[in-house]
Protein backbone atom coordinates (compact mmCIF):
# COMPACT_ATOMS: atom_id res chain seq x y z
CA UNK A 1 0.00 0.00 0.00
CA UNK A 2 2.71 2.38 0.69
CA UNK A 3 5.30 3.56 -1.79
CA UNK A 4 8.09 1.17 -2.89
CA UNK A 5 11.74 2.05 -1.10
CA UNK A 6 14.55 1.71 -3.35
CA UNK A 7 16.78 -1.32 -2.10
CA UNK A 8 19.92 0.93 -1.61
CA UNK A 9 20.04 4.34 -1.06
CA UNK A 10 22.51 5.94 -3.36
CA UNK A 11 24.79 8.81 -1.99
CA UNK A 12 23.11 12.45 -2.51
CA UNK A 13 24.21 13.99 -5.93
CA UNK A 14 23.88 10.30 -7.43
CA UNK A 15 20.52 10.56 -6.26
CA UNK A 16 19.87 13.77 -7.48
CA UNK A 17 21.49 13.16 -11.09
CA UNK A 18 19.65 9.80 -11.47
CA UNK A 19 16.42 11.87 -10.37
CA UNK A 20 17.12 14.76 -12.68
CA UNK A 21 17.60 12.25 -15.66
CA UNK A 22 14.73 10.22 -15.05
CA UNK A 23 12.67 13.24 -14.87
CA UNK A 24 14.47 13.87 -18.50
CA UNK A 25 12.87 11.04 -19.66
CA UNK A 26 9.31 11.63 -18.38
CA UNK A 27 9.39 15.11 -19.92
CA UNK A 28 10.69 13.96 -23.19
CA UNK A 29 7.91 10.52 -22.97
CA UNK A 30 5.27 12.99 -21.86
CA UNK A 31 5.39 15.41 -24.47
CA UNK A 32 3.20 12.99 -25.85
CA UNK A 33 0.82 12.69 -23.64
CA UNK A 34 0.74 16.19 -22.53
CA UNK A 35 -2.25 18.20 -23.77
CA UNK A 36 -0.63 21.62 -22.98
CA UNK A 37 2.97 22.81 -22.20
CA UNK A 38 3.62 22.61 -18.07
CA UNK A 39 2.38 20.90 -15.24
CA UNK A 40 4.79 17.80 -14.86
CA UNK A 41 4.68 15.20 -12.50
CA UNK A 42 7.66 14.42 -10.75
CA UNK A 43 9.21 10.99 -8.80
CA UNK A 44 7.26 12.11 -5.85
CA UNK A 45 3.82 11.96 -7.54
CA UNK A 46 4.22 8.93 -9.07
CA UNK A 47 4.02 7.00 -5.86
CA UNK A 48 1.10 8.62 -4.84
CA UNK A 49 -0.51 7.83 -7.89
CA UNK A 50 1.08 4.19 -7.22
CA UNK A 51 -1.01 3.96 -3.68
CA UNK A 52 -4.18 5.43 -5.31
CA UNK A 53 -4.59 3.11 -8.32
CA UNK A 54 -3.01 0.07 -5.40
CA UNK A 55 -5.78 1.28 -3.69
CA UNK A 56 -8.68 0.63 -6.44
CA UNK A 57 -7.42 -2.38 -7.28
CA UNK A 58 -7.86 -3.69 -3.65
CA UNK A 59 -11.15 -1.80 -3.17
CA UNK A 60 -14.43 -2.80 -3.81
CA UNK A 61 -14.93 -3.30 -7.47
CA UNK A 62 -18.03 -1.64 -7.69
CA UNK A 63 -16.51 1.77 -6.91
CA UNK A 64 -14.38 3.81 -4.09
CA UNK A 65 -14.84 6.96 -2.51
CA UNK A 66 -12.28 9.39 -1.95
CA UNK A 67 -12.42 8.54 1.68
CA UNK A 68 -11.48 5.06 1.30
CA UNK A 69 -8.26 5.90 -1.08
CA UNK A 70 -7.11 8.38 1.73
CA UNK A 71 -7.73 6.00 4.62
CA UNK A 72 -6.39 2.99 2.45
CA UNK A 73 -3.18 5.48 2.09
CA UNK A 74 -2.22 6.12 5.46
CA UNK A 75 1.33 6.70 5.23
CA UNK A 76 1.03 9.22 2.46
CA UNK A 77 -0.39 13.25 3.69
CA UNK A 78 -4.05 13.75 2.89
CA UNK A 79 -3.64 17.02 0.72
CA UNK A 80 -0.80 15.05 -1.78
CA UNK A 81 -3.47 12.59 -2.29
CA UNK A 82 -6.33 14.61 -2.91
CA UNK A 83 -3.84 16.73 -5.07
CA UNK A 84 -3.24 13.68 -7.34
CA UNK A 85 -6.91 12.65 -7.36
CA UNK A 86 -7.80 16.20 -8.83
CA UNK A 87 -4.99 15.67 -11.66
CA UNK A 88 -5.87 11.72 -12.10
CA UNK A 89 -9.64 12.99 -12.31
CA UNK A 90 -9.26 15.67 -14.70
CA UNK A 91 -7.52 13.16 -16.87
CA UNK A 92 -10.02 11.17 -16.98
CA UNK A 93 -7.66 8.23 -15.22
CA UNK A 94 -10.63 8.05 -12.26
CA UNK A 95 -13.81 8.72 -13.51
CA UNK A 96 -17.10 8.31 -11.43
CA UNK A 97 -18.66 4.96 -11.66
CA UNK A 98 -22.06 6.60 -12.90
CA UNK A 99 -22.03 10.31 -14.82
CA UNK A 100 -24.14 11.98 -12.49
CA UNK A 101 -23.17 15.31 -9.97
CA UNK A 102 -22.11 14.59 -6.69
CA UNK A 103 -21.38 11.00 -7.63
CA UNK A 104 -18.81 9.21 -4.75
CA UNK A 105 -17.94 6.45 -6.24
CA UNK A 106 -15.22 6.31 -8.84
CA UNK A 107 -13.67 3.56 -10.93
CA UNK A 108 -10.08 3.94 -12.05
CA UNK A 109 -8.76 3.09 -15.93
CA UNK A 110 -6.02 0.42 -16.26
CA UNK A 111 -3.96 2.19 -19.03
CA UNK A 112 -2.36 4.88 -16.01
CA UNK A 113 -1.01 1.99 -14.31
CA UNK A 114 0.18 0.42 -17.58
CA UNK A 115 1.75 3.83 -17.96
CA UNK A 116 3.26 3.69 -13.98
CA UNK A 117 4.73 0.36 -14.65
CA UNK A 118 6.22 1.94 -18.40
CA UNK A 119 7.69 4.66 -16.07
CA UNK A 120 8.78 2.72 -13.35
CA UNK A 121 11.21 0.81 -15.83
CA UNK A 122 12.65 3.55 -17.38
CA UNK A 123 13.43 4.70 -14.09
CA UNK A 124 15.50 1.56 -12.91
CA UNK A 125 16.67 1.07 -16.68
CA UNK A 126 16.83 4.16 -18.30
CA UNK A 127 15.91 5.45 -21.71
CA UNK A 128 18.15 3.39 -23.65
CA UNK A 129 16.63 -0.17 -22.15
CA UNK A 130 13.38 0.67 -23.57
CA UNK A 131 14.75 0.50 -26.95
CA UNK A 132 16.55 -3.01 -26.25
CA UNK A 133 13.32 -4.27 -25.24
CA UNK A 134 11.75 -2.87 -28.52
CA UNK A 135 14.82 -4.15 -30.43
CA UNK A 136 13.86 -7.47 -28.59
CA UNK A 137 9.85 -7.58 -29.43
CA UNK A 138 10.88 -6.18 -32.82
CA UNK A 139 13.18 -9.34 -33.52
CA UNK A 140 10.38 -11.69 -32.31
CA UNK A 141 7.90 -9.60 -34.59
CA UNK A 142 9.45 -10.06 -37.54
CA UNK A 143 10.19 -14.08 -36.56
CA UNK A 144 6.34 -14.17 -36.19
CA UNK A 145 5.32 -16.69 -39.18
CA UNK A 146 1.73 -14.36 -38.94
CA UNK A 147 3.75 -10.85 -39.48
CA UNK A 148 3.32 -9.31 -42.59
CA UNK A 149 5.49 -7.71 -45.13
CA UNK A 150 3.76 -4.47 -44.35
CA UNK A 151 4.51 -4.87 -40.60
CA UNK A 152 8.00 -4.97 -41.10
CA UNK A 153 8.15 -2.76 -43.07
CA UNK A 154 6.64 -0.25 -40.16
CA UNK A 155 8.73 -1.52 -38.09
CA UNK A 156 12.00 -1.13 -39.79
CA UNK A 157 11.02 2.52 -40.29
CA UNK A 158 10.40 3.18 -36.62
CA UNK A 159 13.64 1.90 -35.90
CA UNK A 160 15.60 3.81 -38.58
CA UNK A 161 13.89 6.76 -37.11
CA UNK A 162 14.37 5.97 -33.33
CA UNK A 163 17.92 5.82 -34.62
CA UNK A 164 18.22 9.29 -36.51
CA UNK A 165 16.59 10.85 -33.55
CA UNK A 166 19.53 9.53 -31.22
CA UNK A 167 21.58 10.17 -33.71
CA UNK A 168 20.80 13.94 -34.08
CA UNK A 169 20.43 14.64 -30.60
CA UNK A 170 24.09 13.50 -30.10
CA UNK A 171 25.50 15.05 -32.60
CA UNK A 172 23.88 18.14 -31.68
CA UNK A 173 24.98 18.27 -28.20
CA UNK A 174 28.47 17.07 -29.31
CA UNK A 175 28.11 20.75 -31.03
CA UNK A 176 27.01 22.70 -28.73
CA UNK A 177 27.27 21.34 -24.89
CA UNK A 178 29.81 21.29 -22.78
CA UNK A 179 31.81 18.15 -21.66
CA UNK A 180 30.07 17.55 -18.74
CA UNK A 181 26.76 17.77 -20.17
CA UNK A 182 28.14 15.35 -22.84
CA UNK A 183 28.93 13.23 -19.63
CA UNK A 184 25.87 13.50 -17.65
CA UNK A 185 23.80 12.35 -20.58
CA UNK A 186 26.06 9.36 -21.40
CA UNK A 187 24.09 6.69 -20.07
CA UNK A 188 20.71 7.69 -21.71
CA UNK A 189 21.69 8.51 -25.22
CA UNK A 190 25.09 6.71 -25.78
CA UNK A 191 26.00 4.53 -23.53
CA UNK A 192 26.40 0.96 -24.92
CA UNK A 193 27.30 0.11 -28.18
CA UNK A 194 25.12 -3.34 -28.15
CA UNK A 195 22.04 -1.15 -29.42
CA UNK A 196 23.74 -1.06 -32.65
CA UNK A 197 24.34 -4.52 -33.17
CA UNK A 198 20.86 -5.45 -32.01
CA UNK A 199 19.62 -3.78 -34.15
CA UNK A 200 21.90 -4.85 -36.80
CA UNK A 201 20.76 -8.56 -36.08
CA UNK A 202 16.66 -7.05 -36.80
CA UNK A 203 17.98 -5.98 -39.79
CA UNK A 204 19.28 -9.13 -41.02
CA UNK A 205 16.31 -10.93 -40.12
CA UNK A 206 13.83 -8.27 -41.97
CA UNK A 207 16.24 -8.67 -45.18
CA UNK A 208 16.53 -12.16 -45.03
CA UNK A 209 12.93 -12.66 -44.95
CA UNK A 210 11.64 -9.67 -47.33
CA UNK A 211 14.50 -8.81 -49.87
CA UNK A 212 11.81 -6.30 -51.39
CA UNK A 213 12.23 -4.37 -48.42
CA UNK A 214 16.02 -3.58 -49.23
CA UNK A 215 15.07 0.18 -49.73
CA UNK A 216 13.61 0.48 -46.23
CA UNK A 217 16.75 -1.42 -44.59
CA UNK A 218 19.05 0.68 -46.34
CA UNK A 219 17.52 3.52 -44.33
CA UNK A 220 17.98 1.75 -41.04
CA UNK A 221 21.66 0.81 -42.50
CA UNK A 222 22.22 4.80 -42.64
CA UNK A 223 20.45 5.84 -39.80
CA UNK A 224 22.63 2.85 -37.90
CA UNK A 225 25.51 4.56 -39.01
CA UNK A 226 24.96 7.98 -38.68
CA UNK A 227 24.10 6.85 -34.78
CA UNK A 228 27.86 5.10 -34.72
CA UNK A 229 29.67 7.89 -36.05
CA UNK A 230 27.77 10.14 -33.33
CA UNK A 231 29.24 7.96 -30.45
CA UNK A 232 32.67 8.17 -31.75
CA UNK A 233 32.13 12.18 -31.98
CA UNK A 234 30.98 12.18 -28.35
CA UNK A 235 33.65 9.84 -27.15
CA UNK A 236 36.76 11.37 -28.76
CA UNK A 237 35.52 15.04 -27.39
CA UNK A 238 35.03 13.44 -24.23
CA UNK A 239 38.82 12.23 -24.45
CA UNK A 240 40.06 15.79 -25.95
CA UNK A 241 38.44 17.48 -22.82
CA UNK A 242 40.22 15.32 -20.48
CA UNK A 243 43.33 16.27 -21.68
CA UNK A 244 46.87 14.66 -21.76
CA UNK A 245 47.16 15.34 -17.61
CA UNK A 246 43.90 13.21 -17.30
CA UNK A 247 43.80 14.80 -13.76
CA UNK A 248 40.54 12.82 -12.26
CA UNK A 249 40.79 13.95 -9.06
CA UNK A 250 39.96 18.02 -9.67
CA UNK A 251 37.12 19.51 -11.11
CA UNK A 252 37.56 20.40 -14.92
CA UNK A 253 37.38 24.37 -15.36
CA UNK A 254 33.60 23.64 -17.26
CA UNK A 255 32.51 22.31 -13.59
CA UNK A 256 33.25 25.19 -12.12
CA UNK A 257 31.56 27.48 -14.70
CA UNK A 258 28.86 25.19 -15.01
CA UNK A 259 27.64 25.66 -11.32
CA UNK A 260 28.37 29.21 -11.76
CA UNK A 261 26.42 29.33 -14.77
CA UNK A 262 23.11 26.73 -13.12
CA UNK A 263 23.05 27.53 -9.45
CA UNK A 264 20.86 30.54 -7.96
CA UNK A 265 22.05 33.87 -6.92
CA UNK A 266 21.18 32.84 -3.38
CA UNK A 267 23.42 29.81 -3.59
CA UNK A 268 26.31 31.61 -5.46
CA UNK A 269 26.07 33.92 -2.40
CA UNK A 270 26.00 31.78 0.25
CA UNK A 271 29.20 30.74 -0.56
CA UNK A 272 30.48 34.35 -0.37
CA UNK A 273 29.23 34.99 3.14
CA UNK A 274 31.94 36.45 5.49
CA UNK A 275 34.08 37.61 2.64
CA UNK A 276 34.56 41.28 2.18
CA UNK A 277 36.06 42.60 -0.85
CA UNK A 278 37.59 45.94 -1.63
CA UNK A 279 35.88 48.54 -3.20
CA UNK A 280 36.51 48.00 -7.08
CA UNK A 281 39.57 50.55 -7.08
CA UNK A 282 42.00 50.24 -9.97
CA UNK A 283 45.42 50.03 -8.83
CA UNK A 284 48.90 52.16 -8.75
CA UNK A 285 51.80 50.19 -8.65
CA UNK A 286 54.63 52.20 -9.01
CA UNK A 287 55.80 50.16 -11.97
CA UNK A 288 53.22 51.03 -13.68
CA UNK A 289 53.35 54.99 -12.84
CA UNK A 290 57.13 54.92 -14.18
CA UNK A 291 56.47 53.05 -17.52
CA UNK A 292 53.57 55.15 -18.09
CA UNK A 293 55.77 58.63 -17.37
CA UNK A 294 58.80 57.60 -18.95
CA UNK A 295 56.75 56.11 -22.13
CA UNK A 296 55.01 59.51 -21.79
CA UNK A 297 58.36 61.59 -22.15
CA UNK A 298 59.41 59.48 -25.39
CA UNK A 299 55.97 60.02 -27.17
CA UNK A 300 56.15 62.17 -29.85
CA UNK A 301 60.34 62.74 -29.72
CA UNK A 302 61.94 59.42 -30.62
CA UNK A 303 60.81 57.55 -33.98
CA UNK A 304 60.61 54.18 -32.77
CA UNK A 305 61.92 51.41 -35.58
CA UNK A 306 59.11 49.05 -36.77
CA UNK A 307 59.32 45.75 -35.21
CA UNK A 308 61.32 43.65 -38.09
CA UNK A 309 60.66 39.91 -38.33
CA UNK A 310 63.36 38.05 -36.94
CA UNK A 311 64.04 35.82 -40.20
CA UNK A 312 65.92 37.31 -43.16
CA UNK A 313 68.18 39.13 -40.20
CA UNK A 314 70.97 38.58 -42.03
CA UNK A 315 69.78 40.03 -45.10
CA UNK A 316 69.23 43.32 -43.54
CA UNK A 317 72.70 45.21 -44.07
CA UNK A 318 71.90 46.02 -48.09
CA UNK A 319 69.81 48.88 -46.77
CA UNK A 320 72.40 50.31 -45.58
CA UNK A 321 75.19 49.63 -47.82
CA UNK A 322 72.90 50.86 -50.80
CA UNK A 323 72.79 54.46 -49.06
CA UNK A 324 76.27 54.00 -48.93
CA UNK A 325 76.63 52.99 -52.93
CA UNK A 326 74.41 55.88 -53.64
CA UNK A 327 76.18 58.75 -52.06
CA UNK A 328 79.30 57.60 -53.98
CA UNK A 329 77.67 57.02 -57.28
CA UNK A 330 76.27 60.18 -56.52
CA UNK A 331 79.25 62.13 -56.07
CA UNK A 332 81.08 60.76 -58.85
CA UNK A 333 77.98 62.38 -60.79
CA UNK A 334 78.58 65.52 -60.05
CA UNK A 335 82.12 65.19 -60.28
CA UNK A 336 81.73 64.40 -63.43
CA UNK A 337 79.49 66.94 -63.97
CA UNK A 338 81.08 69.98 -62.88
CA UNK A 339 84.60 68.22 -64.52
CA UNK A 340 86.62 69.90 -61.69
CA UNK A 341 85.24 73.22 -62.07
CA UNK A 342 83.64 75.11 -59.24
CA UNK A 343 80.41 75.64 -60.53
CA UNK A 344 78.58 74.70 -64.05
CA UNK A 345 75.63 75.49 -65.69
CA UNK A 346 72.63 73.64 -65.86
CA UNK A 347 72.11 74.52 -69.41
CA UNK A 348 75.63 73.57 -70.41
CA UNK A 349 74.96 69.95 -69.12
CA UNK A 350 72.03 69.74 -70.84
CA UNK A 351 73.20 70.80 -74.05
CA UNK A 352 75.99 67.80 -73.23
CA UNK A 353 73.51 65.20 -72.81
CA UNK A 354 72.27 65.96 -76.07
CA UNK A 355 68.71 64.10 -75.62
CA UNK A 356 66.30 65.20 -72.55
CA UNK A 357 66.14 61.10 -71.28
CA UNK A 358 69.66 61.47 -70.78
CA UNK A 359 69.30 64.76 -69.54
CA UNK A 360 66.89 64.25 -67.32
CA UNK A 361 68.86 61.32 -65.71
CA UNK A 362 71.38 63.64 -64.70
CA UNK A 363 69.61 66.07 -63.67
CA UNK A 364 67.93 63.77 -61.27
CA UNK A 365 70.98 62.80 -60.29
CA UNK A 366 72.25 66.21 -59.30
CA UNK A 367 69.42 66.98 -57.61
CA UNK A 368 69.80 64.15 -55.45
CA UNK A 369 73.55 65.42 -55.12
CA UNK A 370 72.84 68.92 -53.96
CA UNK A 371 69.94 67.46 -51.61
CA UNK A 372 72.25 64.50 -50.00
CA UNK A 373 73.55 65.77 -46.17
CA UNK A 374 77.02 64.16 -46.65
CA UNK A 375 77.21 65.46 -50.10
CA UNK A 376 78.72 69.07 -50.40
CA UNK A 377 76.97 70.36 -53.84
CA UNK A 378 73.80 72.21 -54.24
CA UNK A 379 71.57 72.84 -56.95
CA UNK A 380 70.42 76.60 -57.28
CA UNK A 381 67.56 77.93 -60.08
CA UNK A 382 67.61 81.18 -61.50
CA UNK A 383 64.25 82.90 -62.33
CA UNK A 384 64.81 82.95 -65.62
CA UNK A 385 64.25 80.48 -68.82
CA UNK A 386 66.07 79.33 -72.76
CA UNK A 387 63.95 79.23 -75.04
CA UNK A 388 65.37 76.83 -78.12
CA UNK A 389 62.90 75.49 -80.48
CA UNK A 390 65.24 73.55 -82.47
CA UNK A 391 67.41 72.36 -79.52
CA UNK A 392 66.85 68.83 -78.31
CA UNK A 393 65.70 70.38 -75.21
CA UNK A 394 63.21 73.27 -76.38
CA UNK A 395 63.83 74.93 -72.94
CA UNK A 396 65.59 75.42 -70.25
CA UNK A 397 65.61 76.96 -66.89
CA UNK A 398 68.67 78.68 -65.76
CA UNK A 399 70.32 77.91 -62.82
CA UNK A 400 73.79 75.97 -61.61
CA UNK A 401 75.08 73.03 -60.04
CA UNK A 402 77.83 73.98 -57.69
CA UNK A 403 79.92 72.76 -54.72
CA UNK A 404 78.57 74.21 -51.19
CA UNK A 405 81.15 76.65 -49.72
CA UNK A 406 82.20 74.62 -46.32
CA UNK B 1 28.46 49.77 13.75
CA UNK B 2 31.23 49.97 16.50
CA UNK B 3 32.99 46.67 16.06
CA UNK B 4 36.77 46.89 14.46
CA UNK B 5 35.09 44.13 11.98
CA UNK B 6 32.42 46.32 10.76
CA UNK B 7 34.56 49.43 10.26
CA UNK B 8 36.71 47.03 8.29
CA UNK B 9 34.03 45.51 5.86
CA UNK B 10 32.93 49.07 5.55
CA UNK B 11 36.09 50.65 4.21
CA UNK B 12 36.72 47.54 2.39
CA UNK B 13 33.61 48.15 -0.05
CA UNK B 14 33.61 51.84 0.46
CA UNK B 15 37.17 52.85 0.18
CA UNK B 16 38.99 55.31 2.68
CA UNK B 17 36.91 56.92 5.15
CA UNK B 18 37.55 60.43 6.78
CA UNK B 19 36.28 60.21 10.69
CA UNK B 20 37.63 62.28 13.53
CA UNK B 21 40.80 61.42 15.57
CA UNK B 22 38.58 60.32 18.36
CA UNK B 23 36.36 57.87 16.36
CA UNK B 24 39.96 55.89 15.21
CA UNK B 25 39.05 51.98 15.36
CA UNK B 26 42.89 50.40 16.80
CA UNK B 27 44.20 47.99 14.15
CA UNK B 28 43.44 49.25 10.86
CA UNK B 29 45.88 51.28 8.46
CA UNK B 30 44.94 54.94 8.92
CA UNK B 31 46.66 57.97 7.61
CA UNK B 32 46.16 61.75 9.45
CA UNK B 33 44.83 64.28 7.93
CA UNK B 34 44.71 68.11 8.98
CA UNK B 35 47.43 67.96 12.14
CA UNK B 36 45.80 64.97 13.21
CA UNK B 37 42.24 66.28 13.45
CA UNK B 38 40.94 63.73 10.98
CA UNK B 39 41.69 60.59 10.38
CA UNK B 40 41.52 58.23 7.06
CA UNK B 41 40.68 54.60 7.47
CA UNK B 42 42.51 52.89 4.64
CA UNK B 43 41.60 49.50 2.86
CA UNK B 44 44.40 47.52 3.71
CA UNK B 45 45.17 43.67 2.40
CA UNK B 46 47.25 41.09 4.14
CA UNK B 47 50.64 40.30 3.12
CA UNK B 48 50.87 38.58 -0.55
CA UNK B 49 47.33 39.93 -1.66
CA UNK B 50 46.01 42.54 -3.50
CA UNK B 51 45.99 44.03 -6.81
CA UNK B 52 49.87 42.36 -7.71
CA UNK B 53 48.46 38.86 -6.97
CA UNK B 54 45.36 39.26 -9.28
CA UNK B 55 47.98 40.23 -12.22
CA UNK B 56 50.28 37.20 -11.32
CA UNK B 57 47.25 34.92 -11.92
CA UNK B 58 46.50 36.40 -15.30
CA UNK B 59 42.68 38.20 -13.70
CA UNK B 60 42.56 41.47 -15.71
CA UNK B 61 42.43 43.78 -12.49
CA UNK B 62 39.82 46.61 -11.87
CA UNK B 63 39.99 48.48 -15.49
CA UNK B 64 41.34 52.32 -15.51
CA UNK B 65 39.63 54.47 -18.61
CA UNK B 66 43.10 55.47 -20.59
CA UNK B 67 45.04 53.36 -17.90
CA UNK B 68 48.55 55.01 -19.55
CA UNK B 69 47.14 58.64 -19.58
CA UNK B 70 46.05 58.23 -16.10
CA UNK B 71 48.91 56.76 -14.94
CA UNK B 72 51.18 59.59 -16.46
CA UNK B 73 48.44 61.86 -14.61
CA UNK B 74 49.37 59.99 -11.33
CA UNK B 75 53.19 60.44 -11.44
CA UNK B 76 52.92 64.00 -12.28
CA UNK B 77 50.73 64.72 -8.99
CA UNK B 78 53.29 62.64 -7.30
CA UNK B 79 56.16 64.77 -8.72
CA UNK B 80 54.45 67.85 -7.62
CA UNK B 81 52.80 67.36 -4.78
CA UNK B 82 55.58 65.19 -2.79
CA UNK B 83 57.81 67.66 -1.55
CA UNK B 84 60.02 66.22 1.35
CA UNK B 85 61.00 63.38 0.02
CA UNK B 86 62.77 62.15 3.27
CA UNK B 87 59.55 60.99 3.91
CA UNK B 88 56.36 59.15 2.71
CA UNK B 89 54.17 60.99 0.09
CA UNK B 90 51.63 61.18 2.20
CA UNK B 91 49.78 64.22 3.37
CA UNK B 92 52.10 66.11 0.52
CA UNK B 93 51.95 69.79 -0.60
CA UNK B 94 48.55 70.68 -2.79
CA UNK B 95 48.99 71.78 -6.35
CA UNK B 96 47.09 74.26 -8.29
CA UNK B 97 45.06 72.75 -11.00
CA UNK B 98 47.02 75.18 -13.90
CA UNK B 99 50.27 73.93 -12.67
CA UNK B 100 49.48 70.23 -13.18
CA UNK B 101 48.02 70.83 -16.39
CA UNK B 102 51.18 72.46 -17.10
CA UNK B 103 53.81 69.59 -15.89
CA UNK B 104 51.59 67.21 -17.77
CA UNK B 105 52.02 69.40 -21.28
CA UNK B 106 55.79 69.45 -20.25
CA UNK B 107 55.83 65.72 -20.12
CA UNK B 108 53.96 64.87 -23.25
CA UNK B 109 56.10 67.36 -25.04
CA UNK B 110 54.02 70.43 -25.26
CA UNK B 111 50.71 69.16 -26.94
CA UNK B 112 47.56 71.22 -27.36
CA UNK B 113 46.36 72.64 -23.66
CA UNK B 114 42.83 72.09 -24.01
CA UNK B 115 42.81 68.23 -24.92
CA UNK B 116 45.86 68.20 -21.84
CA UNK B 117 43.10 69.70 -19.78
CA UNK B 118 40.82 67.15 -20.33
CA UNK B 119 42.62 64.44 -20.30
CA UNK B 120 44.32 65.91 -16.62
CA UNK B 121 40.32 66.12 -15.48
CA UNK B 122 39.25 62.82 -16.43
CA UNK B 123 42.06 61.11 -15.04
CA UNK B 124 41.77 63.03 -11.83
CA UNK B 125 38.07 61.95 -11.51
CA UNK B 126 39.04 58.52 -11.53
CA UNK B 127 41.82 58.69 -9.42
CA UNK B 128 39.56 60.70 -7.16
CA UNK B 129 36.92 58.07 -6.87
CA UNK B 130 39.23 55.07 -5.46
CA UNK B 131 41.17 58.08 -3.33
CA UNK B 132 44.62 58.50 -5.11
CA UNK B 133 44.15 62.05 -5.05
CA UNK B 134 41.86 64.62 -3.40
CA UNK B 135 40.56 67.41 -5.66
CA UNK B 136 39.79 71.05 -3.95
CA UNK B 137 38.41 72.91 -6.56
CA UNK B 138 41.61 74.85 -7.60
CA UNK B 139 44.10 72.69 -5.99
CA UNK B 140 44.65 68.87 -6.02
CA UNK B 141 46.69 66.70 -3.70
CA UNK B 142 47.50 63.64 -2.70
CA UNK B 143 45.16 61.38 -1.87
CA UNK B 144 44.95 59.40 1.87
CA UNK B 145 45.70 55.91 -0.18
CA UNK B 146 49.25 56.84 -1.06
CA UNK B 147 50.15 56.11 2.64
CA UNK B 148 49.75 52.44 1.83
CA UNK B 149 52.99 52.60 -0.74
CA UNK B 150 55.62 50.22 1.39
CA UNK B 151 58.77 51.67 1.14
CA UNK B 152 59.59 49.20 -1.49
CA UNK B 153 57.17 50.99 -3.74
CA UNK B 154 58.57 54.40 -2.25
CA UNK B 155 62.45 53.39 -3.65
CA UNK B 156 60.89 53.05 -7.07
CA UNK B 157 58.63 56.39 -6.66
CA UNK B 158 61.65 58.49 -5.71
CA UNK B 159 63.28 57.12 -9.30
CA UNK B 160 60.14 58.63 -10.50
CA UNK B 161 60.03 61.87 -9.04
CA UNK B 162 63.89 62.37 -9.94
CA UNK B 163 63.42 61.19 -13.56
CA UNK B 164 60.69 64.03 -13.91
CA UNK B 165 62.56 66.77 -11.64
CA UNK B 166 62.92 68.49 -14.63
CA UNK B 167 59.28 68.71 -15.46
CA UNK B 168 58.38 69.94 -11.76
CA UNK B 169 61.00 72.58 -11.73
CA UNK B 170 59.67 74.21 -15.38
CA UNK B 171 55.94 74.04 -14.36
CA UNK B 172 56.50 74.97 -11.25
CA UNK B 173 58.60 77.98 -12.77
CA UNK B 174 56.67 78.39 -15.63
CA UNK B 175 53.54 78.66 -12.63
CA UNK B 176 55.43 81.34 -11.08
CA UNK B 177 55.92 83.70 -13.65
Amino acid sequence: MTAPTDPEQPSLLDADAAAGAVERVYQQMFAVLAKELGGMVDVGDLDVDQAILDAFAAGDPAGVTLEQITSACRGIEPAKVHRRWTVLRGYQAIAPVIDRPNELRHRAAFAPYVMLLFLRRTATQRGQAEIHHLLTAGHRTLQDPSTTEQDAAVLIGQFATLFRLLANELVIMVANRTASELREQAQTSWGNMDLIGQAERVHIEALDRWLSLARECAQLRMALSSYRDAVHAAASRLVDQAGTTRVLGTLPPEAWLEFTRARPAAELAAALQGQYFDAPDPDMSPAQLRSAAESGRRTGRIRVTPPRTTQANEEEPPDEASAADDRDALAATAERALGGRERVEIADVIARAGDWISARRILADLTAAGLHDDLDYELKWRDTLNVDAAGAVPWVTDGEFRRRPR
Amino acid sequence: MSSPQAWWAKIQTAGPLRVPTGDAIPGLATAYDDDGAFVWLLPDYPEGAGHATLAEIGSAPVPLEHPIETRRVMAVVLCLCWHDQMTGPWPGRPVERTTLVTAFRVLRGHGDTESARSIVSGALNQLQRAGWVLLEPQTVRLGPRVALWTATDLVELREICRDLADIRAQALGEAAL
